[in-house]
């Protein structure tokens, strides 16, 4: 009975036009990976939502490991935003897995939260993924450390043999 | 009669009052990086701050202090909105662009547009300057960051003969040497 209830609230409301039905995304993201010009990373994915039903000005919220942040609009055409930043740190790579939820979703998250359920219950409306590779300064050995260690080595060899003529 | 009349006009005063709650935003603009050059990534954090007590609607926040002549937009949108943002919460937004001209640049402020309260005019807001900054170019980045293979390649190269020769002239009379002790 409940159930029901359930499925004819939320086909009312996919009928009125607030929940997405089927949406369709078209993704692209940047993250930070050069660490010569600093430490502080940016993530940015952008997106393209268009609904089955066609519902625009959708309320969207991301679920980056558990931290939510309110999901951005263009003012015109269905372009959506969310970034965050990770600063003072070096970003190791990783792959991030951005969780996309409705009004009504952001809601149940917010109450699995209170009553300490564990928030995989919940399921996103859509997710993206984001590959980090990292964040570096080029090559992991300098050229200077190679330049060294082979006068390093030239050295050894010349004060070895110079030491065998010698003795 | 006129005293209870009195009262009842003051309580709804202050009730009116009190349910008057009104958002005030805050909006700063900094640099993520620590250096930036032309020809490589930069990118500019904008936190929004709603230092108020209601919440702030049809936020919108715009830079167009960017221009198209200047920096080249990787990714992020200049001109974003937020439905709500609650009372007492923050949120942020990022762009990243690309210098296309080294020298002074000069970080002028966003504009961010709210609604504070129901059913009042929109708000403007600033948000902080960056002010001028030095955008090193590609050549000066090079010089101090490049991995400079080539120049250690070509040193390499040039070592060559004042190595070689030497060794050349030990090695030959090396031989000559260790042939006359298998004669003894």
């Amino acid at each position: 009975m409940a159930n029901l209830f359930v499925i004819s609230v939320l086909s009312l409301l996919i009928g009125s036009g607030f929940c997405c039905d089927q949406p369709s995304v078209d993704s692209s993201y940047y993250t930070s990976t050069n660490l010569k010009l600093g430490k502080n990373a940016a993530f940015v994915v952008e997106l393209t939502v268009k609904c089955k039903n066609n519902v625009q000005d959708l309320k969207l919220y991301a679920d980056v490991n558990g931290v939510q942040y309110p999901v951005t609009k263009s003012p015109e055409g269905n372009n959506y935003q969310v970034s965050w930043t990770a600063k003072n740190k070096k970003s190791p790579a990783a792959l991030f897995d951005v969780k996309f939820f409705d009004e009504s979703g952001y809601n149940a998250l917010k109450k699995a939260a209170r009553i300490n359920q564990d928030a995989n219950t919940v399921k996103p409306l859509f997710s993206v993924d984001v590959k980090h590779h990292g964040m570096s300064s080029g090559f992991w050995v300098s050229s200077e450390l190679i330049a060294l260690a082979a006068a390093s080595l030239i050295f050894y060899v010349v004060c070895n043999e110079r030491s065998a003529v010698i003795s | 009669m006129k005293y209870c009349v009195l009262v009842l006009f003051l309580s709804c005063f202050c009730v009116v009052a009190s349910e008057e709650s009104s958002a005030k935003l805050i909006l700063t603009k900094n640099i993520l990086n620590s250096i930036i050059t032309q020809g490589n990534d930069l990118a500019i954090e904008y936190n929004m701050y709603n230092i108020g007590d209601g919440v702030a609607t049809d936020v919108e926040l715009a830079d167009s202090t960017l221009h198209d002549t200047d920096f080249e937009l990787i990714s992020g949108k200049m001109s974003v909105k937020w439905d709500r943002i609650q009372p007492g919460t923050n949120v942020t937004h990022v762009v990243v662009v690309r210098p296309l001209k080294s020298g002074a640049q000069n970080f002028t402020s966003a504009v961010v547009q709210y609604v504070a309260s129901e059913d009042s005019e929109p708000k403007f807001g600033f948000s902080s300057e960056i002010g001028e900054v030095e955008i090193l170019s590609l050549k000066e980045y090079n010089r101090l960051y490049a991995p400079h293979v080539v120049e250690w390649g070509m040193f390499g190269i040039w070592t060559i003969p004042s190595l070689l020769l030497p060794y050349m002239l030990y090695y030959n009379s090396k031989t000559k040497y260790t042939v006359k002790s298998k004669k003894n």
